[in-house]
């Protein structure tokens, strides 16, 4: 190695000799092995617990269930056919998209404002504000959807407190249906709209506002013309976040929601479960991760857009 | 030579544009006692001003004098805590900012990146429902005006600093307000752009004849700019004049230091004679300058003298401030020359000079002597009172 630096000072200037390269190209080879074992656990991790399993599974949704040995025949989508093809499965799967579709819209209707109050706020309202969306999110799911079971029930709170002001006469039947499942699955989603959204608007400047009014724009035209088409890349991003996890989601219909309300996801629980049916249950779960993937291209396309703005 | 040339680009393109753009009437602008607090803070305390139609007044004064606060103020942003603003008499305060018809160039532009530059320049005639063949036509002739003809279809962030500034200008401009608000619209330029961009404000506003406050904390741009300068400082207006005026006859001490260069001297005054007045400093030099008011002897006084009104050497008996003194520094600034001389035990004057023969030949230490005369020479206030705090 020292012979090596001493040979590179004789060498001329601008040329390399052939000890010099090969001492440059260690150097290289050594930054990048560092730089690779930072994310090799990370890297491994995924491979083992996440690429294996689903190409497992994805070789299973082949396979046939009739036999006590599995066999694969990929010449027919028998399993993908049965999924599509049968109405009750059909029907599933458009109640997924619908109330995915659901969820959405009321997260944008109910995250926007919010975003917007968080973006422009005070300091101190803001850590205020942003704390208690944080909390939410550190207390389980689980807890925090049996928790509307008792808000929503026939003697729950919100029953209770309509019937003492009088505003109905018998209880409404506020879960164990799609309304029970809308409220459980907005509500932990929420936080997952908000934050992107308020990312997107901290980063307008105050100005911006000031000088659309300047110039004669009233208080909804200039939020229709200036602040919402640069708000946009937030909240679509943010609706792609919240729809595409709401695809996938489990307890919260399971415990919620009513018989019409089953989720790809609780069909394949009941597959995996009680019918044990490996085969079609990894069939439903690959449509849903195609599904998935296909908008997570979209949410990429999303974010790109933003870059766009950014680069003022 | 960059500003001969593109003084006469302008000339040329006037007469073509005139024909398109009409010459707008200004606005009268008055402000009554206009005062803003933040909590306990004085961001601008009873600013009281007469704007003439048709004027170019520069509000200058450091970081928290309150310059922008009154433009804030005036543009609608900010709502004041007590006094009132009327446009040509009529109160404009209850007036929310997107109906009081002013134009604003932001210190950032605040151009709309989502919107090409016609959007930009089209959007305050959208807001105010013309028809599109209009729209297109005033957006235009704006272009046009700002000298950027052709420029409709581009992005915001293809521009450069000083073309973003133009479209700025323009989209202030298309809907002929007669008011135009520059908040530092020229801060975040190289010096070059700079100087070539006040000119040509300049004639925009000569040619237009519409109002424009200019908000700046750069005295030589105010000097350059303005047909009258208010001078602030921690909220206070400390004076109202021309650029001449306050540059000749500055009434404080901040006024004095904030605009130009310039030399203090301190005394008591020893003799009083007509309007001069002569006043002995703790070092035993005498000094005479003009004074209006009358100052009683044995008082203290402090008269300022400009720099460049000092000369090197000059005749005998060609002054009444005659001194003598040894030179401690010389800075040569390319075309003038600063010396400092120091005349007094504890008195040091800085003197500007051409750059010529014999001021080259000064050094350090050599003996020299230094003149001005009392015309050249003004008292003023020892200054306002400080305020309790300040907010820009």
């Amino acid at each position: 190695m020292l012979a090596a630096e001493t040979t590179s000072f004789k060498s001329p200037p601008g040329k390399a000799t052939r000890t010099e390269e090969n001492l440059f190209r260690w150097l290289r080879i050594r930054k990048q092995l560092f730089f690779v074992s930072l994310v090799a656990p990370a890297v491994l991790f995924v491979v083992i617990f996440l690429a294996v399993p689903l190409w497992r599974m994805f070789l299973l949704s082949f396979g046939s269930a009739d036999s006590i040995a599995v066999t694969y025949d990929f010449e027919t989508l028998d399993q993908y056919g049965r999924a599509l093809a049968t109405p009750p499965y059909q029907r599933v799967i458009l109640n997924t998209f619908w109330i995915s579709i659901l969820t959405t819209v009321g997260c944008v209707l109910a995250g926007y404002p919010t975003a917007y109050v968080l973006a422009t706020a005070s300091d101190t309202v803001r850590r205020a504000l942003l704390a208690v969306l944080i909390m939410t999110m550190w207390t389980s799911i689980l807890i925090r959807t049996f928790a509307w079971r008792v808000i929503l029930g026939r003697r729950g709170l919100v029953n209770e407190t309509l019937e003492w002001i009088g505003v109905i006469d018998g209880p409404l039947s506020l879960v164990f249906n799609t309304t029970g499942t809308m409220v459980g699955m907005i509500h932990i989603l929420l936080p997952l709209l908000i934050l992107p959204v308020f990312a997107v608007m901290r980063e307008i400047p105050r100005e911006y506002m000031l000088a659309a009014a300047n110039l004669g724009a009233g208080p909804f035209r200039a939020w229709w013309r200036v602040y919402l088409p640069l708000s946009l890349p937030g909240v679509g991003a943010g609706a792609l976040l919240v729809f595409i996890l709401s695809l996938g989601f489990f307890i919260t219909p399971a415990i919620l929601g009513g018989a019409s309300d089953r989720m790809i996801s609780n069909i394949i629980a009941l597959q995996i479960n009680e019918l044990n049916n490996w085969e079609f249950a990894s069939a439903l779960a690959f449509l849903l991760l195609i599904v998935t993937l296909a908008l997570y291209i979209l949410y990429a396309r999303f974010m790109s857009f933003e870059q766009l703005y950014r680069s003022r | 030579m960059l500003l001969t040339s593109s003084i006469l680009r302008m000339q040329e393109d006037t007469s073509a544009i005139a024909a398109t753009y009409s010459k707008l009437r200004g606005a009268k602008v008055s402000l009554r006692g206009l005062t803003k607090y933040y909590d306990d803070v004085r961001a601008l305390d009873n600013a009281t001003i007469d704007i003439n139609a048709g004027e170019f007044v520069t509000l200058l004064g450091p970081s928290g004098s309150g310059k922008s606060t009154a433009l804030q103020m005036i543009a609608g942003f900010v709502v004041p805590t007590a006094g009132d603003i009327l446009f040509d008499d009529v109160s404009v305060v209850a007036l929310p900012t997107y109906k009081r018809n002013v134009g604003m160039v932001f210190q950032h532009y605040s151009l709309f990146p989502h919107m090409d530059v016609f959007g930009n320049v089209a959007f305050p005639l959208e807001m105010r429902r013309l028809k599109r063949t209009e729209i297109q036509q005033r957006v235009t002739s704006a272009l046009r005006l700002v000298r950027l003809p052709g420029f409709e279809d581009r992005r915001i962030n293809q521009l450069s600093g000083g073309q973003q500034q133009r479209v700025a200008l323009a989209r202030a401009l298309v809907y002929e307000p007669a008011l135009l608000l520059l908040d530092e619209p020229l801060g975040a330029l190289d010096l070059q752009l700079r100087q070539e961009l006040q000119i040509e404000l300049l004639h925009l506003h000569d040619r237009l004849g519409l109002t424009v406050i200019f908000v700046t904390h750069d005295q030589g741009e105010a000097l350059t700019m303005s047909s009258r300068i208010v001078v602030m400082k921690n909220g206070a207006i400390q004076q109202v004049g021309t650029p001449t005026e306050l540059y000749k006859g500055p009434e404080n001490r901040f006024v004095a230091q904030f605009v130009g260069e310039t030399n203090f001297l301190e005394g008591e005054i020893a003799e009083s004679v007509g309007g001069r007045q002569v006043a002995a400093t703790p070092d035993g030099l005498s000094f005479s300058y003009i004074s209006h008011d009358g100052h009683e002897l044995g008082q203290s006084v402090t008269a300022v003298v400009r720099p460049e009104s000092i000369s090197i050497n000059p005749k005998p008996d060609e002054f009444r401030n005659a001194f003598e003194g040894v030179v401690t520094e010389t800075i040569y600034l390319g075309d003038i020359v600063k010396s400092v001389v120091q005349i007094g035990q504890e008195t040091t004057v800085t003197a500007k000079t051409l750059f010529r023969a014999e001021a080259v030949q000064l050094a350090k230490g050599d003996r020299v002597r230094v003149g001005w005369s009392a015309e050249d020479m003004v008292p003023v206030d020892s200054g306002k009172p400080e305020g309790s705090g300040f907010r820009g």
